[in-house]
């Protein structure tokens, strides 16, 4: 919120924050803004701004564009009550589009799927080595079979963007 | 025409002569009620304690146009930082007065000169924060 206006020919030529650090021919000229010297100030064009504050609700309104009148010896600052803009929803899309992004959504679990059952090579090879060794299996391979029978029948589930995954 | 003064030429063949290490005073001035006087005629070198706003600046006997008229003013800063409002026919250069040093007992210099009367003086910063 701007706190000082300059005012030439009746027209508030620029609005400031705090005053400039030097102003045409006056040097230091922001000390002159700690509030004794109001009439000085007025004198040479520099007025305060009050702020006019308008009722809004502001869950649902915003207050933009400032604007500034000159009301006797003092510039009015009064904002414009606008309503919130709200979100654009998005398109719909086609029954095509939706069939398109499903299918690719498919793909996606085939590939998840493939990298799952990659995984499970290496104990697969495990569980075969240490048969061939007799010794007691690490793994329970109706446990591995039940797992990877479970990811091959994953493209069986109805909605591709809510999967439930098996877990071993 | 010659014309001597103590021993020393000042006018030889109608052409003037300054001496080239000048005597001149510096004039201590206070600052009353925002007001600054200074007149040409005391000194050519005032010095100033900054220790309240100036919003006046007042300058007596200056030369009349076609001659010069300059004069070299110093302010020392009280601590406070403080305006000072220059007299409109001070032409600073960009159009814009300095800033001006704040701290204890530092100096500001600055310059100024006329040929015109008066109706303009060219102002200049020689040092700050001295």
């Amino acid at each position: 919120m701007a706190n000082f206006a300059y005012i030439k020919d009746d027209a508030v030529v620029n609005v400031w924050d705090t005053l400039p650090v030097n102003w045409e021919n006056i040097s230091n000229f922001y000390t002159l803004g700690d509030g004794n010297n109001t009439e000085y100030l007025k004198s040479l064009g520099w007025y305060p701004i009050t702020y006019q504050a308008p009722t809004y609700d502001p869950a649902t309104q915003v207050l933009v564009h400032p604007t500034y009148s000159i009301s006797g010896d003092t510039v009015i600052e009064t904002l414009t009550v606008n309503d919130k803009p709200t979100s654009t929803p998005a398109p719909e899309l086609t029954e095509e589009q939706i069939a398109i992004e499903r299918a690719n959504q498919w793909n996606n679990i085939r590939r998840q799927r493939e990298i799952y059952m990659s995984q499970m090579d290496w104990r697969y090879n495990r569980y075969a080595r240490e048969v061939r060794l007799s010794l007691t299996p690490t793994d329970d391979v109706a446990a591995l079979d039940a797992y990877m029978e479970a990811l091959a029948n994953i493209t069986t589930q109805s909605d591709p963007y809510n999967i439930t995954w098996p877990n071993l | 025409m010659t014309i001597q003064v103590s021993g020393t030429t000042v006018v030889d063949n109608n052409r003037v002569f300054f001496p080239l290490n000048t005597a001149d005073k510096q004039t201590t001035v206070s600052i009353s009620a925002g007001s600054l006087t200074l007149d040409l005629n005391a000194s050519a070198v005032f010095a100033v304690s900054l220790n309240a706003a100036i919003t006046s600046i007042t300058l007596s006997n200056t030369q009349a146009s076609g001659l010069t008229s300059s004069f070299v003013l110093v302010f020392t800063a009280d601590g406070t930082a403080r305006a000072v409002t220059w007299p409109a026919s001070f032409k600073w250069p960009a159009g814009t007065a300095p800033t001006l040093t704040s701290t204890l007992n530092k100096k500001d210099v600055f310059v100024f000169f006329t040929y015109d009367g008066g109706t303009s003086w060219h102002a200049f910063t020689s040092g700050q924060n001295l």
